[in-house]
Parts: structure tokens; sequence; C-alpha cells
């Protein structure tokens, strides 16, 4: 997932698109955004804490890791997966609702 | 795909240890002769052993075929477990030793790919053990029994037979979460309404129950997701902190594409 994330993100640097990772680590926050540079992760975090205690995973169902929604520019979900369909699949879904944005 | 599975069976595995662990259940019915009782004890304690070393070297290797090659192993392992825990369940029928043995054979059939014998091990300990304690380990598995395969007429009944006759809490909320969450996803209008109406109705039935808190969180968590996060739905807002300790909102995003992505490094 991360070196295709860390691409997308750089890819689509200038369109309308936002990746927003939902950490679901026990590490603090210090500790994390280390890593997070470390590793190049260069787009937004919300650190939410590990699975069993975060309030948003619980309450949104979430019942395993990676849990992806794809939201359009005007906030309506559009995709959801529970486990990466894939680098390809996700590229082709986010381009399309990217173009999608810059048309209307 | 990197989706996190062995953490999954590894937990159900875990659980299955504290079972082992237990002591033996006394006199609940007729006493149990004692050879098999020991034998299933034994079954037990083989297969905590090897799976045990078996998880230390999947979390130590990391050579892609030699990872593949342990996860065979254990689903072998498993296999054989399941056959021997039913042997000793068949050979004392009625006994408390039978009951644990089916409990072994529920808990694991899933995961050995057993089906039948799952659906064989479910009926046995509805129709013969409904009182045993043997139930109080099998609870996390009944909240998931819906999501088994084991044949929707079949699983319909386990789960409604569970919510009337089991004597305990945890079981009955286990049993009507996985039922809710059953109905559903079923195709007609009306089981998915009354599913939803038996997640509803857990958080009543059980609000004040210890053992049942985490059905009512999972049934809110699924309530949640069914009527606000499906596709076609406006997504809804959160509002969280980021890596710079910075508070943001979903809706700040408003103009741009978002992809919502739950991970972790663990």
């Amino acid at each position: 997932m991360l070196p295709h994330e860390k691409a997308l993100v750089k890819r689509l640097a200038n369109e309308p698109f936002a990746l927003l990772g939902m950490n679901t680590d026990s590490e603090n926050v210090e500790a994390l955004n280390k890593r997070f540079k470390e590793d190049g992760l260069n787009w937004r975090h919300a650190i939410l804490g590990p699975p069993s205690k975060a309030a948003i995973p619980t309450k949104w169902n979430v019942q395993g890791y990676p849990t992806l929604y794809l939201v359009d520019a005007k906030g309506i979900i559009r995709k959801f997966w529970l486990g990466s369909p894939g680098d390809e699949a996700i590229d082709a879904e986010v381009d399309a609702l990217v173009a999608e944005a810059k048309t209307k | 795909m990197e989706f996190k599975r062995w953490p999954q069976s590894l937990g159900i595995a875990l659980a299955a240890l504290a079972l082992c662990a237990a002591p033996a259940w006394v006199g609940a019915q007729e006493p149990a002769p004692v050879e098999p009782a020991q034998k299933l004890i034994q079954v037990k304690q083989d297969f905590e052993t090897r799976q045990a070393e078996l998880r230390k070297g999947f979390r130590e290797v990391e050579d892609e075929e030699e990872r593949n090659a342990l996860y065979e192993e254990f689903k072998q392992l498993v296999k054989q477990a399941v056959r021997d825990a039913r042997e000793v369940a068949e050979s004392v029928p009625g006994t408390e030793t039978a009951a644990e043995g089916w409990s072994f054979v529920l808990r694991y059939g899933p995961q050995a790919g057993n089906q039948e014998m799952t659906r064989k091990a479910l009926d046995h300990l509805i129709e013969k053990h409904i009182a045993s304690p043997v139930w109080k380990e099998l609870s996390s598995m009944v909240g998931d029994l819906g999501q088994m395969g084991l044949g929707d007429e079949k699983t319909e009944k386990a789960l409604r037979t569970l919510i009337e006759k089991s004597p305990l809490k945890s079981v009955q909320a286990a049993a009507m979460f996985g039922l809710g969450t059953f109905l559903a996803e079923q195709k007609s209008e009306g089981k998915r309404a009354e599913g939803l109406a038996f997640l509803r109705r857990l958080g009543k039935d059980f609000a004040d129950d210890k053992e049942a808190k985490e059905y009512v969180e999972r049934a809110e968590g699924t309530i949640f997701q069914l009527e606000k996060l499906q596709v076609g739905m406006p997504c809804p807002d959160f509002e969280a902190s980021d890596e710079n300790g910075a508070k943001f909102k979903l809706s700040d995003y408003k103009g741009k594409v978002v992809l919502i992505d739950f991970w972790g490094y663990w």
C-alpha cells in the first residue's frame, strides 16, 4: 500500500485530491510523526489509537485493515473497500472522480 | 493485497489457549470416562504447542515462500486437531467432554475448511449441550456465525435458538448480534428490516450488561455503517488530530476527492 500511496499523492499533487491516513497504531503522536517522516509519508494522518480503543473505527465498524472509503468532491461516498482492491483499481477510481470534479 | 489475515486467526487461537488453560468442568452432566477427557486435553495441548511454534516462526521469517509453508502447516495442523477432537466427542456422546470436543471443532472447523464438521458441532452443542459452560468461550464466534457460510437456514435457526434458549447473557447477545448482521445482509427487504430491528434491540435488552457490551457496541457500529456509510450517501463528517497535533475535519476537504484509508503499521 504505502509505496503506491506515495506515488498517488505525488502524481495528484496539483489536482483536487487528498489522501487521509487514518492511523491505528499504538505509538504516541511524536513517535508516529517521526516514523512518517522517515518513511516519506507526506500526507495527513488522523492519529486514532489502536483499533480496539479508537473511537472512529469503532463507530464506523471498521472490520479489517486496510479499509478504504473514496469520497467525491461533493462529499458523497463513491467506493468502499474492505482490504485493498489493488493499486490499479484505486488509481482508476480516483482518476475518474478527479476528472469528474474538474468538469463540474 | 496485504490484508491482515493471520492476526485474526491468531486472535481466535489465543482465545482457544485460554480455553485450554481453564480447568476441566466437572459434573455439569454425567461424568465422562477419564480416558477420552485426557485424550482431548492432550489433543489441545499438542495443538497449542505446535501452533505457538508456527506463530513464532511466522513472525520471524521474512521469506514469502517460507511464510506460506508455515501457513500451510498450520492448516494441516488445525485439520488434524479438529478430526481428533471430533473423534473424542463422538466416543462419549452427551458428556461434558463431548461438549468440549465439539466446542473445539466449532471453533476451529472454519479454519480447517471443514464446514460440514462445523455444522455438526453446532448442532450437537445446541441440541445436547445448550447449558454447558463451554458456551462462555464460544460467544465471540457466535457473533460471527452469520459470516461462516454454514448455510442460510441452518445459521438462522441456530442463532434464533441460542437467543431463546441459552442461559448465558453473553451468548444471547452474541447470537442476537450474529442474527442481526446476518439478516441485515439478506436480499429480502423484510429480512433486512428484521436484522436492523435485532441490532437495535441489543442496545435495549442488554443495556446494563457488561458481558454483552462488546456486542452492543458492534451493533451500533453496524447500524451506523448500514445507515450512514453506504455508497451514494454523504460521508459522515469526523474531527481528528493529525500527526502534528492539529485538529481537522473531513469537511475541510470539500471540493476535493478524498481517499480515506484506515491503516496501521502493526
